[in-house]
């Protein structure tokens, strides 16, 4: 089965369900491979019911009935009916039950083909969970991703399964995502038997022709994981995301874990299939000097949304935004006759339940006024690329349409 | 640049290193020679594995037993050799003139005390004060290291601290009897490129204020050029290369010091410049013979790498090496195959072949 076949049976039998209300489709730009509007994902934190003043009652009650054992037991009974019908009552029903963790808070991207596209961030600003909830291993609570102009989040399982063989992922840590108890051979078949692409001798050649493309010997093939080193296991997750010859596979750390030898090695292949496949990526790192030279595009995430977004030469070389110059600074540079002058941003980043109103970089912001406090930041264009979000910037334009005349 | 003897502080000599387990004795630490000056930052990188935490250990006499071993080496501080001292003097000297602080702050503070317990207690040990002076001498401290109102901080239990901010606590303990050597084990891997900025800005002011050397243990090549005056090379129980850091960064002379740096995005870098070590870190129970990088190495000397370990060669002052390309039997080896190994000074991220 070719892979032309393959999508145009895919898109046709989307079109014939068009007429069907469920299935949102826009029609995209030629070269976007992926595009991602107003996503966001929420998680649901229980928060319990004050249980502080029950137990005092409860103690109370225990101690009336040592005394008085009848009394006692009505009195623990009162107390557990209370504590089970109280929240239910009126004023107390008011009382938030969930906290909300806004991991994913609204972030637009545009990922165009054959490129290598940055999402940056410190840890805990959401840039994985935005990874899962871009290929739906995460149900989004708001938003659209268009994959060839199909909002990938309104399909059917059914339907979902089609996607999915283009639409791939690397994982940070490859020993924790690969099956400790399959060997090499079985982890990269699974995907062949699953979509039905081939099987028997046909798969297992295919097995190891992938293997050689991420540099490992057929000898490998029967191996389990525990038995490779961390840049082979690497090498065996990607090897696994090739398998079904996907359009965009995001690459969620992929050599964070890695020694830096080892890590140029896993880079080096990175770029060598993307060369060869003609593969578009979605590159998550918090290593801004890798990010630097590896991607075309940045996306710097701060708590859930995105701070600043241009190719890799504006953000390194013309940035903008106050969090975007802060993060480049810190970074450490390996040429000590260049030892600059930092920005030092005090404080902590702040945990992403229920954040204040604004602007989410307003806690450690250099340039934070009352307005940052109250309204979200307007996009600020500098180029029909370069945009950042920020009250306190000088210059920019309304809309990237500007720079298109 | 080489300093006089008596601007050191610290010297290690020989320092072997095992770790007999049921599996094999790993040689963890085969030879090590470092000297650390007087008010200086010294780094010592190299991939995991490579002995660095070991060295570190061992320099205070911590290396957990069994299985480790310090086998051989003197560890001279102040004149005196820390490895014949008795346990209450180096008790002494530990945490007192010579301070830790580790990777993971979490694991190294103790949960069910206050930060100001544990702080006061390291102050209590070395110094004749009271519990309420050590407390206060405590809150001076944690706010010099920057924690703001320390005096309300200093009750509380380190999981009410932000990863940053125990890393601060880890810092005010060890400053807190002014140690004149500062031991840092990856003081800033975990912790997000904001706050380790923080965090090595802390150490390097303190450093100045104290006038105290710190030993800077990473495998970050950009945080040694950021923080450091030397940086010693290391790789599998031994020391490659140790030398100024503006020599060793422009014109390393250890073919591993070259593939490190080589192997790390640089600020003015292209994507094809990164070049690539081959193969992975040896086990240490069954090292490569002789010079323990030879199978790694785009400049074996074969029948000479694998069978002779170099001696160490000072190419210039205060710039040590171990590599056969710069030793006598390198050179005849040379002339014998009529084959130049040369590195001088090429620059790097350039493919070497």
């Amino acid at each position: 089965m070719s892979k032309d076949y393959q999508d145009k049976s895919f898109i046709d039998r989307i079109a014939q369900k068009q007429q069907d209300d469920r299935i949102r489709t826009i029609e995209m730009e030629k070269d976007v491979v992926l595009q991602v509007k107003d996503l966001r994902k929420f998680f649901d934190i229980p928060i319990p019911f004050e249980t502080t003043w029950f137990m005092i009652a409860f103690v109370g009650a225990i101690v009336v009935f040592a005394f008085n054992q009848i009394a006692g037991l009505g009195l623990i009974a009162g107390i557990i009916v209370v504590y089970f019908t109280l929240p239910r009552i009126p004023p107390f029903n008011k009382r938030p039950k969930v906290a909300h963790l806004k991991a994913v808070d609204g972030i637009d991207l545009k990922i165009k083909k054959g490129k290598i596209v940055g999402l940056v961030g410190e840890s805990g600003c959401g840039k994985s969970t935005a990874a899962k909830t871009i290929i739906r291993l995460l149900e989004p609570t708001s938003g659209a991703v268009y994959f060839k102009g199909i909002d990938i989040n309104r399909l059917t399982s059914e339907e979902m399964k089609e996607i999915r063989r283009h639409l791939q992922i690397v994982f940070q840590d490859p020993y924790a995502s690969l099956n400790p108890r399959a060997t090499a051979h079985d982890i990269i078949i699974e995907p062949f038997d699953i979509h039905g692409v081939a099987s028997g001798d046909e798969a297992s050649y295919k097995v190891l022709t992938l293997l050689k493309d991420v540099g490992l010997a057929p000898h490998h093939a029967y191996r389990y994981p525990h038995e490779f080193s961390g840049g082979q296991r690497q090498r065996l997750g990607i090897a696994r995301a090739l398998a079904l010859e996907p359009d965009f596979i995001v690459m969620d750390e992929p050599v964070s874990n890695l020694d830096v030898s080892v890590r140029a090695a896993i880079i080096q292949l990175i770029l060598d299939l993307q060369k060869k496949m003609g593969l578009t990526y979605l590159f998550i790192a918090h290593d801004l000097s890798l990010i630097k030279i590896l991607v075309d595009e940045v996306n710097v995430m701060y708590l859930g949304k995105i701070m600043e977004a241009g190719t890799s030469d504006e953000i390194f070389e013309s940035m903008m935004h106050p969090y975007t110059k802060a993060l480049i600074s810190a970074v450490p540079i390996a040429d000590p006759t260049k030892r600059s002058k930092k920005i030092f941003l005090t404080g902590d980043i702040p945990t992403p339940i229920n954040p204040p109103p604004g602007c989410k970089f307003q806690t450690r912001c250099p340039l934070v006024s009352d307005i940052c406090r109250v309204e979200d930041p307007p996009a600020k264009w500098y180029t029909n690329s370069h945009v950042a979000y920020c009250h306190n910037i000088e210059g920019g334009e309304e809309s990237p349409e500007f720079f298109a005349k | 640049m080489s300093r006089p003897p008596e601007d050191v502080l610290l010297e290690i000599k020989g320092l072997k290193t095992y770790f007999f387990t049921e599996e094999g004795v790993v040689k963890a630490i085969e030879s090590v020679d470092i000297e650390v000056y007087k008010s200086e930052t010294l780094g010592l990188v190299g991939e995991s594995g490579s002995g660095k935490s070991v060295t570190a250990l061992s320099i205070l006499g911590i290396v957990p037993d069994p299985p480790g071993k310090i086998l051989d080496g003197q560890v001279v501080f102040h004149g005196q050799d820390l490895r014949h001292l008795s346990d209450a003097d180096m008790r002494k000297i530990r945490g007192n003139q010579i301070a830790m602080i580790f990777q993971d702050p979490m694991t190294s503070l103790n949960p069910v005390f206050t930060v100001g317990d544990q702080i006061s207690e390291a102050i209590m040990l070395h110094q004749k004060v009271s519990k309420k002076e050590a407390k206060e001498k405590s809150i001076k401290i944690m706010s010099l290291v920057g924690i703001p109102s320390a005096d309300e901080r200093v009750d509380n239990y380190p999981f009410e601290f932000s990863g940053g901010m125990r890393q601060r606590v880890m810092i005010a303990m060890a400053l807190s009897c002014n140690p004149e050597l500062l031991i840092a084990d990856e003081p800033s891997t975990s912790l997000d490129v904001t706050i380790q900025a923080q965090i090595l800005e802390l150490l390097k002011a303190t450093s100045e204020e104290f006038d105290m050397s710190i030993i800077l243990i990473t495998h970050d090549m950009g945080v040694i050029a950021e923080m450091c005056d030397r940086v010693a090379v290391m790789y599998a129980g031994y020391i490659c290369e140790i030398g100024d850091i503006m020599i060793i960064f422009k014109s390393p002379f250890h073919p591993y010091t070259r593939g490190l740096l080589g192997a790390i995005p640089r600020p003015d870098a292209e994507r094809e410049d990164l070049t690539i070590i081959r193969g992975a870190i040896p086990n240490l129970i069954n090292p490569p013979s002789a010079c323990r990088f030879h199978p790694r190495c785009d400049y074996f000397m074969q029948g000479l790498c694998d069978v002779i370990l170099p001696s160490i060669i000072e190419v210039e002052p205060g710039h040590d090496i171990r590599c056969h390309i710069y030793t006598e039997e390198g050179k005849a080896w040379m002339q014998k195959h009529g084959q130049q190994r040369e590195i001088g000074k090429i620059p790097i991220g350039k493919a070497i072949n």
